[in-house]
C-alpha cells in the first residue's frame, strides 16, 4: 500500500466522505419529538423585573366575549394580582441589604446580581436591568466595594459599586486600547489594598513569527484613576488570583503555574519577575486530557494557602497507575506508564511552595478531589467524587470534605454538593451549592449549628462572600 | 450560524424556537459525533444525550454567541462518555459500500481502510480533536475554547493523533507539525467549517 502524498488532505477527505452525510430521519424525528415534549424550562424571573405576565403564564383563559360581569371579575382578579405584585416588588426593593455577622453573599443569576439573606432564608435581587447583564461579582478585601462584570450590547466593562441600601456605581473600568474585556461572567481580582484590579482581557500576542489574536491575557486597572494597562507577562494567562497577604499574584498559563510579586504588576517588565512553580509535562500520552480542564478553568483561579506561602492546584492522573511524582525543580513528571484511553481520571489536589520547593499531594487517593477552598484559618474544604471522570465529577457533584486547619482527619460535612464551596470570611460557615443548583446550603463545619438551606433562582453562580467590614474604619 | 434571536427565544422557553434550533444543529452535530465514534448507534445515542443536556442547560447559557461552540462541546462530551460506555460492549464495525474495483480504486480503498483502522485505535479524546480540526474546521484555539482545555493540550493531542495515523502509512510527522505552542502547521483548517443552518 502506498502512502498518500498529501496526508492532511487525504485525512480531511476521508473524514468528509466516509460516513453519513445526513442525519437519520428517525433520529431527527426522535429529537423533535423530545423537543415538543420538553421545551427548555423558562427562565426564573420575578414580576419585579418588569416582565409582563402573559395569559399563558398565569394560566387564565380570558374570554374573548362574554357577559360584562365576567369581564369585570377577571379584571378585578388581574388588578388584585397587579397590586400584590407591586407590594412584593416594593417590599423587595425596600428591603435593606442586611449584612449579617458573617457578611453578605452576592451572586449572579439570569443576568442580574442577587444577595442571600441568611437570616430571612431567601435570595433577593440586587439589580434588575433588562438591557445589561451583570455578573462576576467580587468584593474588595475591605468589604466596602463590589466589582461587577457588566455587559451591554456585547461590550463589557467593570463597574465598581458601593453597597448600601442600594447599589451605587462609582467608577466604570473599560478595556485599555488594543484589548477587549470578554463579555459575560468574568471575575476581576482586587488587590488587598484596593488600589488595583486585575482582570482577564483578550488581545493579540506575537510568538516568534506567529501572531495570534484573541489570546487570554491580563490587564490591571488603577481603581482611583480608572486607568488600565496590559500586564505583559509574555504568555497567555488562563486564571489568576491574589494571595491573602496581597504579596503575590498566582497565574495559571497553559500547563504552567506561576507567581508574580504584586509589586511587579506596575513595574516596566513584569515578565522578568515571574516565578514558575510547577509545570505538567505532556510528552508521551496526554495526562491533561480531561475535557473539563482543571485549574486552567476561568472560574478556578489558583488557590493560595492561608499563610500565602503555597499554592494549591489540581493534577489529573489515571487512577491506580502512573502516579505523578515531583522533580527537584517543582515540576511534575510521570513516574510510571500512563495510558489515558479509557481509564478513570484521578484528580488530586497538590500543594507547591512559592519558594519553588517540591510539590506534594495535599489530597490524594483514588477518587477525584476537586475545588479546594481555604478558610482564613487554613482549613481546607474540597469536593470528593467517585465519578469516572473529572468532568463528570464537576457535573454530578460530590461529597464536601473539610481538613481542619489544626490537622487531624478530614471530615465529610455534606453530600450532593456541586462545583465546590465558599468559606465565610471568618471561617465559621461554609456555603455550598446543592447538586441540582437550586439551593445554597450554609454549613457549620464544627457541627454546632444546623445547616440552613436557601432557595436560589435558576442559573445562580459566581458566589462571593463579603469580608467583614470593620466598624469605625 | 444559528440566529441569535432564535437562540434567545429558545433560552426563554419558546418551544417553537427550540424545535427550530434542534432542526438547525442536529445534522452537523450528528455528522461530527459519527466521525468521532465511527458507529451510527453510538453516535445517535451521543446526540440524544447532548440534546437532553442542551434542553436542561440552555436557559443557563450566558452568551448566545457561543451557542455553536457550546453545542459542539456537549456533543463531544457525550461522544466521549458514549465511547467509554461502549468499550465494554462488543463492537460492530460498520462496513461502507465498496466502490467499483479498479487498480487505482483498490489502492485508494486499501489506504482508506488502513486509515480507518488507525483512526479507531486512537483514544476518543484524540479522535475528537482530529474531527473538530479536520472535519468541522475549527482552529486549535477554537477547539481549546470549545472543549475548555488549554491550547497546548489540544496541540499535544493533535500531534500524537497525527503521529499515530501517519505511522500506519510508514510516514514520519513533519518537523513541528501539531506542536501548537510553536505555531502549528495545522493552524489553518483543512476544510471549511460547516456551521449549523
Amino acid at each position: 500500500m502506498s502512502a498518500p502524498r498529501d496526508f492532511d488532505r487525504f485525512l480531511a477527505g476521508w473524514l468528509a466522505e466516509e460516513g453519513p452525510q445526513e442525519v437519520p430521519d428517525r433520529l431527527l424525528e426522535t429529537l423533535l419529538a423530545d423537543a415538543r415534549r420538553s421545551a427548555p424550562p423558562r427562565r426564573w424571573a420575578l414580576p419585579v423585573r418588569g416582565r409582563s405576565l402573559s395569559r399563558e403564564g398565569i394560566g387564565l383563559a380570558l374570554p374573548a366575549t362574554g357577559p360584562a360581569w365576567r369581564t369585570w371579575i377577571v379584571l378585578a382578579l388581574l388588578a388584585a394580582l397587579v397590586a400584590v405584585s407591586a407590594l412584593v416588588a416594593g417590599s423587595l426593593r425596600r428591603d435593606p441589604l442586611r449584612a449579617v455577622a458573617d457578611g453578605t453573599i452576592v451572586f449572579e443569576a439570569a443576568g442580574d446580581l442577587w444577595t442571600v439573606d441568611p437570616v430571612a432564608g431567601r435570595a433577593t435581587p440586587l439589580t434588575s436591568t433588562s438591557d445589561t447583564d451583570e455578573g462576576g461579582p467580587a468584593w474588595s478585601r475591605d468589604g466596602r466595594s463590589l466589582a461587577m462584570w457588566v455587559t451591554q450590547r456585547g461590550i463589557a466593562r467593570i463597574d465598581l459599586a458601593v453597597l448600601g441600601p442600594r447599589l451605587e456605581v462609582g467608577r466604570s473600568l473599560r478595556a485599555p486600547a488594543g484589548l477587549v474585556l470578554p463579555p459575560h461572567r468574568r471575575i476581576a481580582g482586587w488587590s488587598p489594598d484596593g488600589r488595583t484590579i486585575v482582570a482577564p482581557v483578550r488581545g493579540t500576542m506575537t510568538d516568534g513569527a506567529v501572531t495570534r489574536a484573541g489570546v487570554e491575557l491580563v490587564a490591571w486597572f488603577d481603581t482611583s484613576t480608572g486607568e488600565g494597562r496590559l500586564l505583559d507577562l509574555g504568555r497567555p494567562a488562563w486564571s489568576f488570583g491574589f494571595s491573602p497577604d496581597g504579596a503575590w499574584l498566582g497565574i495559571a498559563s497553559g500547563s504552567e503555574l506561576f507567581v508574580l510579586p504584586a509589586s511587579a504588576i506596575r513595574a516596566p517588565d513584569p515578565a522578568a519577575q515571574l516565578r514558575r512553580l510547577a509545570s505538567i509535562e505532556t510528552t508521551g500520552d496526554d495526562i491533561n486530557s480531561d475535557p473539563s480542564g482543571a485549574w486552567w478553568r476561568d472560574d478556578l483561579p489558583p488557590v493560595f494557602s492561608a499563610d500565602s506561602r503555597a499554592v494549591l492546584y489540581l493534577v489529573n492522573g489515571a487512577a491506580g497507575e502512573g502516579d505523578l511524582a515531583t522533580t527537584g525543580g517543582g515540576g511534575l513528571r510521570r513516574s510510571g506508564p500512563l495510558r489515558t484511553d479509557d481509564r478513570p481520571r484521578d484528580t488530586d489536589i497538590r500543594r507547591v511552595s512559592i519558594d519553588a520547593g517540591p510539590a506534594a499531594d495535599l489530597v490524594g487517593g483514588s477518587d477525584n478531589d476537586l475545588a479546594p477552598a481555604v478558610s482564613v484559618a487554613g482549613a481546607l474544604a474540597y469536593l470528593r467524587s467517585d465519578a469516572r471522570t473529572t468532568s463528570a465529577a464537576m457535573d454530578q457533584g460530590g461529597d464536601l470534605w473539610v481538613s481542619p486547619a489544626a490537622g487531624g482527619e478530614p471530615v465529610q460535612v455534606a453530600t450532593g454538593v456541586a462545583a465546590g464551596s465558599l468559606w465565610s470570611p471568618t471561617g465559621a460557615w461554609l456555603g455550598a451549592l446543592t447538586v441540582d443548583r437550586a439551593s445554597l446550603m450554609l454549613l457549620d463545619p464544627s457541627g454546632r449549628h444546623s445547616p440552613r438551606s436557601i432557595p436560589l433562582p435558576q442559573g445562580a453562580a459566581s458566589f462571593t462572600w463579603q469580608p467583614v467590614v470593620e466598624s469605625g474604619t | 450560524m444559528v440566529e441569535r434571536a432564535r437562540i434567545e427565544l429558545a433560552m426563554a422557553g419558546d418551544a417553537g424556537a427550540y424545535e427550530e434550533l434542534v432542526r438547525a444543529v442536529a445534522r452537523p452535530l450528528y455528522l461530527a459525533a459519527y466521525r468521532i465514534l465511527r458507529e451510527s448507534g453510538a453516535a445517535e445515542d451521543a446526540v440524544q444525550q447532548a440534546f437532553l443536556r442542551m434542553w436542561r442547560e440552555l436557559p443557563r447559557l450566558r452568551d448566545p454567541e457561543r451557542f455553536e461552540a457550546w453545542a459542539y462541546r456537549l456533543v463531544v462530551r457525550a461522544a466521549i462518555d458514549e465511547a467509554r460506555r461502549s468499550k465494554r460492549q462488543a463492537r460492530v464495525r460498520e462496513l461502507q459500500p465498496a466502490a467499483a474495483s479498479t487498480p487505482d480504486a483498490s489502492a485508494e480503498i486499501a489506504a482508506r481502510d488502513a486509515l480507518d483502522q488507525a483512526f479507531r485505535t486512537l483514544s476518543v479524546d484524540h479522535r475528537a480533536v482530529v474531527v473538530l480540526h479536520y472535519y468541522v474546521g475549527m482552529s486549535i484555539a477554537e477547539i481549546a475554547a470549545t472543549l475548555e482545555v488549554p491550547y497546548g493540550t489540544v496541540g499535544s493531542r493533535l500531534h500524537y493523533a497525527l503521529r499515530s495515523l501517519r505511522a500506519a502509512f510508514g510516514l514520519e510527522l513533519p518537523q513541528g507539525a501539531g506542536a501548537a505552542d510553536t505555531g502549528s502547521a495545522h493552524e489553518r483548517p483543512m476544510r471549511r467549517r460547516e456551521r449549523p443552518a
